[in-house]
Order: C-alpha cells, then structure tokens, then sequence
C-alpha cells in the first residue's frame, strides 16, 4: 500500500484520479506520505479582461494559489524523501481566452511548482504538473478524462527519479495550433 | 503628446522607466505609494524641460486607480511598475499573510491598473508589465516567483484578447537589478549574488528601462504577448514556462 492524500477530489477529474490511484495501489492511510495531488483544474467562464472583477481574482487566487500552498505546507512534515507533489492545472499558463484571472491563476500555480521542484530537490521530493486542455470543452469526455487520470499516476510514479519540474501538457496539441488566435 | 503613466516610480526601476519615457517624448503620469518622493522626483524632470505629473497612488486601492483614470482619460502606454519583494523563505515557513501580501501588490495592482487603464484605451495602445527573471522559478521564494509568474500568464491572457483592439500586452523580466530590493540581501549575499551575474554585477535600471522604451516605441507595435528578458542573458538555458 503507498500513502497518498487527494485534495480538489470534489471538482472536475477528481473522480477519475482517485479511481485510477487506487487502480494503482494507492490508498489514504496514516504514516508517511508517498504522493500528495491537488486538483485545481481551469474552467473556462467567457468573461472579457474588461469585465473580471476583483473578487474573481481574488477568488482563483484562494482556490489556485493560496489553497495548493496551504495542502503543500500540510502534507510536507508527512513526506520523506521519495515523496512525489503533483499539481493539476490547465494550459492556461500559456495564455488563452475566456477569464484573464484564470490564466493568471494557472501560471502563478506552475511558477509556484517550479520553485518548489528547485526547493524540494534537496530533500528528494519531487513537484510536477498536469496541464490538461479546459474543463467542459468537446474534449471532456470520459475516456479524456480517464487519460488526465492515468498522466497523474504517472506523474506520480515512485521510479521516475529525474522527472520534477515538470509541465505535462496533455491537450491533444491544442495548444501548438495556436487556436486562440481566431477572433472571440 | 502621447501619454504614459508608470506606477512605482519614485525609485528603482519605475524612476528609471519614467525618466526614459519623458525622455523619449512622452507625457509622463509617474505614480507611486510615496506621493511625497514621486512628486518631488516629477519636479526635478520638470526643471529639466521634461514633461512629468508626479502623483500618489496605491495600486491596490481599486478607488483610487479607477479616480486617477477617470481624470486622466485616454492614455496611450501604462507600464505596471509597482511591486514588492519578498524576503526568501522556505515553503514550509512561508505565512499565509506573506503570501497574500506580494499577490495584493504584484499581481492584484497590475490587474488594477491595467484593467482601469484598458477600459479608457479603445483601440490601440501598450501595457508592459514588469515582471521578473524570478517567474522561471526560485528555491525559497515561491511566493514571488509564483506572483511573477502570475503577471507573465496574465500579459498572455490580456494580449490573446486585447490585440482585436490593437492593444499590445508585453512583459519585461528584468535578472539583478541595483535597486532597494537588494537591500533584503546581506553584503556578503549580496556579493556572492552578484558575481554570479553575466556582468558581475547588478544592471543599472536604465537597462531596464530601455526595453521598456523599446515596447514603447512606435516600431515596437508587433511585438505582442512577449517577455522581454533583461538580465544579461543570465537565464539562458533555462527551460521557459
């Protein structure tokens, strides 16, 4: 049995992830912790930058940034060296349309991984992350969603030694046929 | 004569921004949390036939962002200049109010002033939002780093959105810089940190304030969505987010 805690199992892939780690033999149990995951994937609202509010940004910060900070600070005196992070976010990061403060909320969670990879080096703990394409799009089928599971298992792998820091993108290449860039 | 209004600009790099912009023609609005020093500052480039308004202004303060625009109205360039360092600290230690408090700044007063400033532009002009070569990541201190890299993913955001208006949204991450940001540092740290730079030494922000000229300037209107890195070329090599 391997320790692992699920924050965010309440939004969107969170089912499919707690069904495809415990397909993998990982279970929430007291004692060290093997493998933390926060769940904090983007969905897109149509909002203009025109017409965010601050409470939106405040709001996406809480979930997206203070949150992941608040789950890591809590399962690092649980984790030993071995132990693996793994964030799932969106390719917001990358810039896209459909609510600045998601974006902006989604990059700040991907520096705030790559920071900790470069931290938690020295205690053999490593940070990676998911970037999946937006929740609710026409991609978001059950058989994707079963796929955004499986690349957190394998985020998660305890043999992947070299792997941290890590932005997995997995949206189908989306993201390379710059399909923002039609007129919204 | 095109208008500019640079926010943090009674010292550091923002003073250096706002000096090169009036230099460079423009009608500087220079902000900053310090009225007193801005304004002093402002009468100083004056003196020197430079045209420069010197105001206070706390870019979180919504009211007050959204009062200034008001006044001001259409402004052709806004360079969010503002922010705060944050003392390193490991991730474990890291509060909640620290964090929050280099987000308020950072990443919550740009969207500020960037949002009160693009709903007057109309078509055409340029936000340039000075983040930092810290947003590619820092051990012990990714409160800043994340809050940087939060300014990057929303200079993307708004330039995805914003060029149907001919709007152009540019960062510039500057590397080391001599400002009093460095003050956090001890002499020694400070040293060590510096030796380590391309230059051996922390840049002069009239290096920075060249690349915000540069996105400034009237040829620079196809550069969309970029970050400008400014540090000697200290981080290449480096994966990019």
């Amino acid at each position: 049995m391997t320790n692992m805690v699920l924050v965010g199992a309440e939004r969107a892939f969170g089912a499919e992830i707690a069904a495809a780690l415990a397909a993998a033999g990982y279970a929430a149990g007291d004692g060290a912790l093997d493998v933390l995951v926060v769940n904090v994937p983007v969905v897109v609202g149509a909002v203009r930058f025109a017409d965010v509010s601050d409470a939106d940004l405040a709001d996406t910060l809480e979930t997206m940034v203070f949150g992941v900070v608040e789950a890591v600070q809590a399962a690092l005196p649980r984790m030993a060296a071995g132990g693996r992070i793994v964030v799932v976010a969106a390719r917001g990061h990358l810039g896209a349309w459909g609510g600045a403060h998601l974006m902006a909320g989604n990059a700040a969670l991907i520096g705030l991984m790559r920071s900790m990879a470069l931290e938690f080096s020295e205690r053999g703990i490593r940070v990676n992350a998911l970037a999946p394409d937006f929740v609710g799009q026409r991609w978001d089928t059950p058989a994707a969603r079963a796929e955004v599971a499986e690349a957190v298992v394998f985020l998660a792998r305890a043999d992947m030694h070299m792997l941290t820091g890590q932005t997995l993108l997995l949206d189908a290449a989306r993201s390379m046929r710059m399909v923002e860039s039609r007129r919204q | 004569m095109a208008t500019a209004v640079v926010t943090g600009a009674a010292r550091g790099i923002g003073h250096a921004i706002a000096g090169r912009l009036a230099a460079d023609g423009f009608s500087v609005v220079a902000a900053d949390i310090d009225g007193g020093l801005v304004e002093a500052a402002a009468a100083g480039w004056r003196a020197a036939g430079l045209s420069v308004e010197g105001v206070g202004l706390d870019v979180r303060d919504r009211a007050a962002v959204s009062a200034l625009f008001e006044r001001l109205g259409r402004v052709d360039v806004v360079v969010n200049n503002a922010g705060i360092a944050a003392a390193l600290v490991g991730l474990a230690e890291l509060t909640q109010e620290a964090l929050r408090r280099v987000f308020a700044v950072n990443l919550q007063g740009t969207f500020i002033v960037a949002q009160e400033a693009v709903r007057r532009m109309g078509q055409g002009g340029r936000v340039i939002n000075i983040a930092s070569r810290g947003y590619l990541g820092g051990a012990g201190a990714a409160h800043y780093v994340a809050s940087k890299a939060a300014v990057v993913g929303l200079t993307r955001a708004m330039a995805v959105e914003l060029r149907w208006q001919g709007i152009t949204v540019n960062a510039v991450a500057p590397g080391m810089v001599a400002t009093r940001m460095l003050d956090d540092f001890t002499p020694a740290m400070r040293g060590a940190l510096e030796a380590r730079e391309p230059s051996g030494a922390a840049a002069d922000p009239a290096a920075i304030a060249a690349s915000v000229s540069f996105l400034a300037s009237a040829g620079a209107g196809f550069v969309n969505g970029q970050v400008l890195l400014t540090d000697g070329g200290k981080c290449v090599g480096m994966p990019p987010l």
